[in-house]
């Protein structure tokens, strides 16, 4: 925001005059105002605290710091009349026609602001008594607002307007002011001073003045409403309660970030336990058994080989002779049955031959009845012939029967008995014998691979050894881990217990308090604002401090000469300001310094709290640079020339910002003015783009 | 009239919005009373002033932002 017309009305020597100010460019913020001694400056300058803010204005004035814009009108209105064109017809109202408009960097809802103020006076230039003598008229985006409302005295409701628009009055001195007053603010004030600087600009004393209107809403509430005892207690144990809740909160949150780390961590290691495993079971064909493992594998294996192979040499004995003729079980089956059916053969042949005579008898009986008396040649040739026919009864011998006797020594029972036992071989026996000797072979094939892997792990190089090492360590922590994650897993059941019961409590406690009606609520809503306030005001105050200290520095140490480039500014509380310098060199109090250094300072001090509070406001100084030496004035010209703001207007006689000095910072000037003034007709006119010539 | 300019800084705001969290109430709560505030003191007026406190408190109760 740029100050974009400034017209005074019979105001001190001028008697109708108009500054018009050109938009500012980012290149080019600053404004000369040139004017002699006594020509206009400080007519200037006060026109902006009264113009503005009226009475609220006057304690910024020279001679009024004392002065209480809430009771004492007449001292304003003597002010008034005291700064009123001397010369003036009565029944011209004194006018103070500012306009301030937003600049390119404003943002695009800021609307420009006009305020006109007026007072009247009757005769003898005596000021109208009441409402009549002050008038102020406003203008936000050109329109005019409301002057008067029923229950508000226009003049109050047009400051709040001004302040609602612009910005307090109080921060007044701190965009517009004289090199004197950048002085005075350490000579006089010192500490002091500057903390209630800092209080008013970055809102802290507002902070400040809260808290104390708040704690007197509160003494009053109390005072004036019932319950106070009950809803006091209740809420204060509801903060109690609500403070565990956060407590308990924070708890559950911590042991939730604890076990999700823990949770993480076992990720990790089973992660790392896996790749282990996988790189031991590529050098060594296990996965994570331990050597003493392998080797008690080994040790089992070979006993059970050992104790499958004498079970099976046990059952080959006991079953020595089966076993041996298993395989020619079935052709010794068979040959004995052969020969068993020989035996039966040759039995009934043997049977009929011995029974020939007998059968002879029987059939050639002597004498033969049949055949009569034959002759003993017929007779024996008739008996060869009988003979023959009962020798080919058992010729030949039936089928499957053996031509010989090979095991002739195995007959009847033994045959028999041997015929079982062979049946008895091939199916018990033979079963047995495989089932033993398929136990025999897995045992054998079992300690062959347990063999093996000792064998292995016999020969695994130290790496692997490291590796199983790891891997015991990887298992403990992991171990360690499931533990941990157990316990906190417990822990956060209670705490949530306790939170559950306590959101129970709070609930209770609230619908209590919200049953006691919006009087009690207003209370419990402001004490808690005082806490906070109270906690604020002592939170704030260091970062502040800090952040000022340092802007301060960089201000000063840019005007300074160099003695005091290596400067550090400090404000630490409860002191005055001074200045502390590195290598051993003492600190100096700020007030040992000269008088330009001091003034150079508080020009130093306004700019940072320019740069802190990010106020784009005009910056209006009067005689910045006062009696400093060329060197300081032409830092000083520059450091205002070069600081970031819109508009800087300087109000300087021709021996302060000279021409050869203006050409400096020529590139900068975005206007310039000359003030002169006529003694005969006590009369100041602006000359615009005109200034001092060498 | 703006918020005070301790309310804009993102230092002093980060650390007012921190107490106003561990104090339950709302930052904007805080910059409505500091807006009354100002526009009493400013005008010199104190009349008026617990009213428009109360109308803050109502509205931040009435919002539901009491917790």
């Amino acid at each position: 925001m740029y100050l974009s017309r400034l017209q005074l009305q019979n105001w001190r020597t001028y008697s109708d005059a108009v500054f018009e100010f050109e938009a500012p460019s980012e290149r080019r913020s600053v404004v000369l105002v040139g004017a002699m001694n006594g020509h206009g400056k400080t007519s200037f300058l006060l026109s902006l605290y009264l113009g503005l803010f009226g009475r609220f204005g006057l304690r910024h004035c020279e001679g009024f710091a004392a002065y209480d814009s809430n009771q004492d009108f007449k001292t304003y209105r003597d002010a008034i009349t005291k700064f009123r064109r001397n010369t003036a017809d009565s029944f011209e109202p004194t006018i103070i026609d500012i306009t301030l408009t937003p600049s390119y960097r404003d943002s695009s809802d800021e609307e420009e602001v006009r305020v006109v103020r007026r007072w009247y006076f009757s005769g003898r230039n005596k000021p109208k008594q009441g409402p009549a003598f002050e008038e102020v008229d406003i203008y936000v985006g050109g329109r005019l607002q409301k002057q008067t409302t029923l229950d508000k005295d226009p003049i109050l409701l047009a400051h709040e307007r001004v302040e609602r628009n612009l910005f307090e009055a109080h921060v007044a001195p701190a965009f517009f002011f004289d090199g004197g007053q950048a002085q005075k603010l350490i000579e006089s004030q010192g500490e002091r001073g500057l903390k209630k600087a800092v209080e008013v600009m970055f809102g802290t004393k507002v902070v400040e003045e809260l808290a104390e209107t708040m704690n007197q809403y509160l003494l009053r509430m109390r005072q004036t409403t019932g319950g106070r005892r009950r809803c006091s207690e209740q809420q204060q144990e509801l903060e109690e309660k609500l403070k565990e809740r956060d407590l308990l909160n924070q708890q559950i949150g911590k042991k939730q970030d604890d076990l999700h780390k823990l949770e993480t961590e076992k990720e990790k290691k089973e992660q790392q336990r896996t790749q282990l495993q996988e790189e031991l079971a590529r050098m060594g064909g296990m996965n994570n058994l331990s050597y003493a493992q392998v080797q008690a594998d080994y040790v089992r294996a070979e006993k059970e080989q050992t104790d499958a192979e004498k079970a099976l040499g046990n059952l080959i004995r006991q079953m020595g002779l089966a076993l041996a003729i298993s395989r020619l079980a079935p052709a010794i089956q068979n040959r004995l049955r052969a020969e068993a059916l020989r035996e039966d053969w040759e039995s009934l042949k043997r049977g009929t031959i011995d029974n020939r005579e007998k059968v002879l008898a029987a059939a050639l009986p002597e004498p033969d009845p049949i055949l009569g008396e034959i002759s003993l040649q017929t007779r024996t040739a008739l008996r060869d012939r009988f003979a023959e026919a009962l020798e080919s009864i058992y010729n030949p011998p039936p089928t499957n029967c053996a031509d010989t006797f090979l095991l002739g020594h195995v007959k009847g029972d033994a045959r028999s008995r041997v015929l079982h036992l062979l049946t008895q071989a091939q199916s018990l026996g033979a079963a047995r014998i495989k089932t033993a000797t398929k136990k025999a072979r897995d045992a054998h094939d079992a300690f062959d691979e347990a063999k093996r892997r000792k064998e292995r792990m016999q020969d695994v190089p130290e790496a692997t050894q490291q590796i199983r090492q790891s891997l015991d360590t990887i298992n403990g922590e992991i171990q360690q881990n499931i533990h941990g994650i157990g316990a906190i897993e417990n822990e956060l059941k209670v705490l949530k217990a306790n939170l559950h019961e306590l959101n129970k409590r709070i609930g209770e406690i609230r619908e209590q308090l919200a049953r006691l009606g919006p009087e009690q609520q207003r209370i419990a809503v402001a004490e808690r604002i005082c806490r906070a306030l109270e906690e604020l005001q002592d939170s704030l105050q260091p970062t502040t401090t800090a952040r000022l200290e340092s802007y301060v520095t960089r201000h000063f140490v840019n005007i300074a000469d160099r003695r005091f480039w290596s400067a550090k500014v400090s404000l630490a509380p409860g002191q005055p300001p001074r200045l502390c310098f590195g290598n051993g060199r003492p600190e100096m109090l700020l007030e040992t310094n000269s008088g330009f250094e001091r003034r150079a300072f508080g020009i130093a001090f306004t700019l940072a709290l320019a740069e802190i509070t990010h106020r784009r406001v005009p910056l209006v100084i009067d005689t910045p640079i006062g009696n400093a030496d060329s060197e300081y004035r032409l830092r000083t010209l520059k450091a205002l020339a070069d600081f970031d703001l819109d508009q800087i207007i300087i109000l300087t006689h021709d021996k302060e910002v000279t021409p050869d000095l203006v050409e400096h910072i020529r590139g900068q000037i975005s206007q310039k003015f000359l003030v002169e003034y006529q003694e005969s007709e006590n009369l100041s006119t602006v000359q615009p783009n005109c200034y001092f010539t060498r | 009239m703006k918020a005070p300019p301790c309310f804009e800084d993102s230092e002093s705001k980060k650390i007012i919005r921190t107490i106003c969290e561990q104090h339950r109430i709302d930052i904007e709560l805080l910059k409505d009373l500091c807006e009354i505030v100002n526009v009493h003191a400013g005008s010199g007026r104190r009349f008026g002033l617990p009213e428009d406190i109360e109308a803050v408190l109502d509205r931040f109760i009435k919002n539901g932002k009491e917790s």
